[in-house]
């Protein structure tokens, strides 16, 4: 079963895997808030929106190729773009989530095929 | 690639004598493996970084003086054979000497000389053989 994100299987031309990182709540400094790093304890203000990773390596002929999976993925980064349903490899699906950040990790890999390593991260956002 | 005694081993403008085997390794610097979300096993593998090393193997009759500068960059050329009737084959590779090995035992002494072999664009395979 291949993964979708608004029902376009983006990363499908490689290998990916889906993290979805820590939800907790979240805890501030008293300090941070009133300036006064002599102001002890801290306090509850709401709780981290939920943020979902995609770990995986585009895989292309070409490097015109590679190109396009590329940028068909950072399109999805654009504020003016909606939100959608991210699914994973297994239907577990979750709704309101953008892209948030593409980040290639390193150089474009040449062997018998051109790939690159990347994390994808998304989220939801109450703004989305 | 193994030769075995080839004909005339040239490195730049010097003539190695007494060579007794040449093989050529390729070795991976930089292998990715990779995991899909499905399972266990490795779904993508490739060689995204290469090496040809090119072993040399000299054998010494008597004192030399001879040995190759560690770094130096020339064009190695040998000759072997595919067989009786298939004629010689000439080997070329454009080669950094890496390393000089000797060996010497009460049988006899032998030096093994080991080159990188340099690619011209990083993508034509550093090893020519023509027939």
């Amino acid at each position: 079963m291949t993964s979708l994100y608004k029902e376009v299987d983006l990363f499908g031309s490689g290998p990916h895997r889906f993290v979805v990182l820590d939800g907790r709540r979240r805890i501030i400094a008293q300090a941070t808030v009133s300036g006064d790093v002599t102001d002890a304890g801290t306090f509850e203000s709401g709780n981290y929106e939920l943020r979902v990773e995609v770990h995986g390596r585009l895989v292309a002929e070409t490097d015109l190729a590679l190109w396009a999976l590329r940028d068909a993925i950072v399109a999805e980064s654009l504020w003016t773009v909606d939100s959608g349903v991210l699914e994973d490899h297994h239907g577990h699906q979750w709704t309101g989530m953008k892209l948030l950040k593409f980040e290639a990790a390193g150089s474009v890999d040449r062997g018998r095929a051109l790939s690159l390593g990347y994390v994808a991260q998304f989220g939801v956002l109450l703004t989305s | 690639m193994i030769v075995l005694r080839p004909d005339e081993v040239r490195f730049g403008d010097s003539v190695w004598e007494g060579v007794v085997r040449v093989t050529v390794d390729r070795l991976s610097s930089r292998t990715i493996d990779d995991w899909g979300g499905l399972g266990s096993h490795v779904v993508f593998v490739d060689v995204v970084r290469q090496r040809v090393v090119i072993r040399v193997t000299q054998e010494i009759d008597g004192d030399d003086f001879e040995d190759p500068i560690l770094g130096e960059q020339n064009e190695l050329s040998f000759r072997g054979s595919k067989g009786s009737d298939a004629g010689e084959v000439i080997v070329e590779v454009v080669g950094v000497v890496d390393s000089v090995m000797n060996k010497v035992s009460d049988f006899g002494a032998t030096r093994t000389i080991t080159l990188i072999g340099v690619s011209s664009d990083g993508v034509v395979d550093p090893i020519e053989v023509r027939s």
